[in-house]
């Protein structure tokens, strides 16, 4: 009786009781938004020490290097992923194609166009330390990726789709950020010095390298130096292909640059020197046979209690010379000397506001580009004197942005970026000549005569937009999309490239195809309407699995693209594979879809951690005007990579495959291309602070062409046999840094 | 001789113009955007409401609860005399609070915090969880506080600055008022850098007004302190 009294009286509470487990189980489950919380704020107890400070919440973990772009399709390529290419690359733009949506067309060895989205160089926006470098070369052999080396560069920010205006206007395309190593500073009281050298030898052109980056700091002032040289011989193409003529290169970058905080900011002053003595060009009829440049470059970057504010001023002088290296011909018997002089300088104002719990940017930049270019006659030369050939006197060209934006995030987990954006353009260049008024450069001449009694000034307001909306569906899934109309001026070439001669318009052209170009002073600015989305979905913390599917469409009004005004001829008068193109504006829209996904293998202390990532993307590009393809569209491509990591062995598997490219642009002649496969291996070890790297590209020496680059004129030259350029062959590769 | 059209040299009256109708289209993008915001921000009040209600719920005025929400993280045994549910109630909290006080000796692993989860998200169940029937009056005032600090986190980690790349670490303690309204910023310990003591000021600063806090008892305003690791 008193036991069952007893059971009565223990079960009443344990059924009330085992009714609040199940309560607070509902709730512990429907709760499970917030465990993480719960959990940090359970690491967190009230310690003694900060009791009185009342009571205490976790830190908060600001790790600047793994900021990433604030786009969802966007990536961010750390130092370490660079240091791991470099062995293998001096070309940045190359390393670049790792990013799903960016692909490049080849060009010097260390001059790659890079292409996003299937838009190229001259649309996309290419900031290097938040300057802009202007163009200085009517081939483009000197983009802004060339002055960087991927052996002294800190961090590269891409964003393939939609993007800020803050980040930038005059363009349509996405974004290349590419930033130096941020300064570093002692400890307070301390000094330091500390540094990292390193080298390299490619076995395919005999290629090699190094570099130095030293750094000396107090608390307050931080002095840096960076310098690297780079150079290779003619590289071999896969398979049977054989050398690849005009391809060797050669170039070093040198730069010191100060930084001091001061109160609450922080002043840096960089100052650097370029100099490439050669860059061969298989696809071009010139090469490069001096470029140097010189730059200073002043940055002020403050926190307020309002905001923030960063204020840039830059300038930058380069001295650019073609001719014929020897696979062309030589100089000996003058060849054809081209110079190209350019000054630009510029300052650049945002101010981060914070208001009504968001930001309002507020941004004034002003960049000048002064350019000339003239071709020095050649003695005794019928066709090349006897004057000298003004290409563009004294070009000008002023842009003046100014932008508003407005991002803000509400704890839904949705986030809203806006702006509008103003560029005004002022272009204007002087009279021009011809090499002489003979028979044959009659239709220079005509040009020129033409050209000089046109209106050449020219001026537009041009007006962009971005709306970016992102709105996170769960813990594990975000979702961005975004519409942007962005506008950009024709440059300085595009406008004013005035030779009709065979000659002189072969000079003009940055595409690789071997056709010859003709300005037009009647371009219209490209207009360019784009959706972009982006849906991410993870798991399982940064080294987790990941997947992202992002689609995109853009529409351009008046494409800078090319129509055909005459055949080249050969002596006999017979058309040859090449022609005589001029800039016009067309319609053209392109649409596709980039996507890249990771997923962990293994993890285990005796076997190390795996990992697999994989990306592909596919693109349609179409010319509204003619319905031809557009030139230069990467086929599809994808690429399969396995990393394994064990102690300090890091070894990396890529496999990359290409499509046929059948879709060509008839206008541009560009070549039909075959599909391929390449693999790479690289081996990393870490010992301390000694990094080795052993690698190969392209292993099995797979002979093929790349899409995209362009007709092998060196080899034209030589041969007389007209082929794309052959894909780089086997490369064995090697490099060591040693940091201190 | 100058015949450029729209592009030619009728600069000043054209762009003039063409400026005047693009700031006429930015204000009025800006006069969107504000009502937009205005709209958006008033959904998340509304929502912080629903967790008002949802705290006035779960803070149990009858029976009154023998410990107050103090700030101690230790598990308050309740009073021995009900022994059966004693046992139960301290099983229930163990697996119902048990993240919070459990790990006794655990560092504070805050490097690596949790993500920056929007209170809101929960906020709705919540609130349907407030008509459970009267759950440990204790571990409830616990659970509430813990999850309250949860919410001031989160508000705060969604804002926090982009990095400057350079180290320190800045206390910043706050107080917050019965209304959720920030009574008071000030920082407790120095980074050693005024741009990082400044950003993680601004950061609080920020965040609030936050959400009004469960029972504070005779206390007029509830103090807080949060660390920023800046490298």
């Amino acid at each position: 009786m008193t036991i069952l009294h007893y059971a009565a009286r223990r079960a009443a509470p344990v059924a009330r009781a085992s009714a609040d487990a199940a309560a607070f189980k509902t709730r512990l489950a429907r709760d499970i938004a917030a465990p993480t919380i719960i959990a940090a704020l359970a690491c967190c107890p009230l310690s003694p020490a900060y009791a009185q400070d009342g009571i205490a919440l976790p830190e908060v973990d600001v790790d600047s290097a793994s900021e990433a772009p604030s786009t969802g399709s966007g990536e961010r390529i750390s130092a370490s992923r660079l240091r791991n290419l470099q062995a293998g690359s001096s070309d940045t733009a190359a390393i670049l194609q790792s990013v799903p949506g960016v692909s490049g067309f080849g060009a010097g060895g260390f001059s790659t166009l890079p292409v996003i989205r299937g838009l190229e160089a001259q649309r996309l926006t290419v900031l290097v330390d938040g300057v802009a470098i202007a163009s200085a070369c009517p081939n483009d052999m000197n983009p802004p990726l060339s002055y960087t080396d991927p052996q002294t560069v800190g961090a590269i920010d891409v964003i393939t789709g939609v993007s800020p205006v803050s980040y930038g206007g005059d363009s349509i395309g996405g974004i290349i950020r590419v930033e130096s190593a941020p300064p570093r500073f002692a400890k307070q009281g301390d000094a330091l010095l500390t540094g990292e050298i390193s080298a390299f030898y490619r076995s395919n052109g005999d290629g090699f390298g190094g570099s130095l980056s030293m750094t000396a700091a107090s608390d307050k002032i931080s002095l840096t130096y960076n310098g690297s040289y780079t150079q290779a011989d003619n590289f071999k193409g896969g398979g049977s292909l054989g050398i690849v003529r005009s391809s060797e290169y050669a170039k070093t970058d040198h730069s010191l640059s100060l930084a001091a905080q001061v109160g609450s900011g922080l002043v840096e002053l960089k100052g650097g020197y370029h100099f490439a003595p050669y860059e061969g060009f298989p696809n071009q009829y010139m090469d490069m046979t001096s470029n140097k440049s010189w730059f200073l470059n002043g940055h002020y970057a403050s926190v307020f209690d309002w905001g923030n504010l960063d204020v840039r001023a830059s300038w930058r002088d380069t001295d650019h010379a073609m001719n014929f290296l020897a696979d062309k011909g030589g100089t000996a018997t003058g060849g054809m000397p081209m110079n190209t002089e350019v000054h630009s300088a510029g300052y650049a104002v945002q101010a981060d506001i914070l208001l009504g719990g968001g930001t309002l940017r507020l941004g004034n930049e002003f960049q000048h580009q002064w350019l000339n270019d003239f071709w020095p006659p050649v003695a005794g030369n019928m066709m090349m004197g006897p004057n000298a050939f003004i290409n563009v006197n004294g070009g000008k060209r002023d842009r003046l942005g100014t932008f508003l934006e407005w991002e803000k995030s509400w704890d839904r987990g949705f986030t809203l970026v806006a702006g509008i954006r103003n560029d005004q353009v002022w272009m204007n260049t002087g009279t021009v000549a011809p090499y002489g008024t003979g028979m044959m450069q009659m239709a220079d001449a005509m040009a020129a005569a033409a050209f000089n009694a046109a209106d050449r000034k020219r001026h537009d307001s041009n007006w962009s937009g971005t709306l970016l909306a992102r709105y996170a569906l769960s813990p594990h899934a975000e979702i961005e999309v975004g519409y942007a109309r962005k506008v950009r001026s024709p440059n300085i070439y595009e406008r004013y490239s005035w030779g009709r001669g065979g000659m002189a318009s072969r000079m003009i052209g940055w595409f690789g195809d071997g056709n010859g170009y003709v300005g037009n002073l009647a371009l219209r600015p490209e207009k360019a309407d784009t959706l972009s989305a982006a849906l991410s979905v993870h798991g399982g913390g940064k080294d987790g699995w990941s997947l992202k599917i992002a689609p995109y469409f853009t529409h351009v009004d008046d494409y800078i693209d090319a129509v055909k005004l005459a055949d080249f001829t050969d002596t006999a008068g017979r058309p040859t594979a090449f022609d005589q193109l001029q800039f016009v504006n067309q319609k053209a829209e392109i649409y596709g879809v980039d996507l890249s996904a990771a997923v962990p293998l293994w993890s285990s202390s005796s076997a190390g951690s795996a990992r697999l990532t994989a990306r592909a993307s596919w693109l349609h590009g179409e010319n509204l005007t003619d319905h031809g393809p557009l030139y230069h569209q990467m086929p599809f491509n994808a690429a399969v990579g396995l990393e394994h990591r064990i102690g300090g062995l890091e070894t990396r598997i890529d496999l990359t495959v290409v499509g046929e490219k059948d879709r060509v642009d008839p206008t541009r002649n560009e070549p039909r291309t075959g599909s391929y496969a390449l693999l790479d291996v690289q081996l990393d070890y870490r010992i301390d602070n000694v990094r080795l790297t052993l690698g190969a590209n392209n292993l099995f020496d797979a002979a093929y062409y790349a899409p995209l680059g362009g007709m092998s004129l060196g080899d034209l030259k030589a041969t007389g046999v007209l082929r794309p350029v052959p894909g780089r062959g086997r490369s064995v590769n090697a490099g060591v840094t040693i940091s201190f | 001789m100058r015949q450029g059209g729209g592009t030619g040299d009728g600069l000043p009256p054209v762009w003039a113009q063409r400026l005047g109708a693009g700031l006429a289209a930015a204000s009025c993008c800006l006069v969107l955007l504000v009502a937009l915001d205005a709209n958006l921000s008033g959904l998340v009040p509304s929502v912080s409401r629903r967790e008002v209600s949802s705290f006035t719920l779960f803070t149990p005025s009858p029976p009154p609860p023998t410990v107050p929400p103090s700030r101690s993280r230790e598990v308050n045994r309740p009073p021995a005399q009900e022994s059966g549910k004693a046992i139960v109630s301290a099983q229930t909290r163990d697996q119902a609070v048990a993240p919070a006080p459990s790990p006794v000796g655990a560092p504070p692993s805050s490097t690596s915090p949790p993500a920056p989860l929007m209170p809101s998200i929960a906020g709705p169940s919540r609130t349907n969880i407030a008509v459970d029937p009267a759950p440990a009056p204790d571990s409830k005032g616990e659970s509430v506080l813990a999850s309250y600090q949860g919410q001031l986190w989160a508000r705060i980690a969604a804002r926090k600055p982009r990095g400057l790349n350079l180290s320190g670490v800045a206390m910043v303690r706050f107080a917050v008022g019965r209304a959720g309204e920030l009574i008071s910023v000030e920082l407790a310990a120095s980074s050693g850098n005024a741009a990082l003591d400044r950003l993680a000021l601004r950061t609080v600063r920020n965040a609030g007004p936050f959400p009004p806090p469960p029972a504070t008892g005779e206390r007029d305003q509830l103090v807080f302190s949060i660390p920023f690791s800046f490298h």
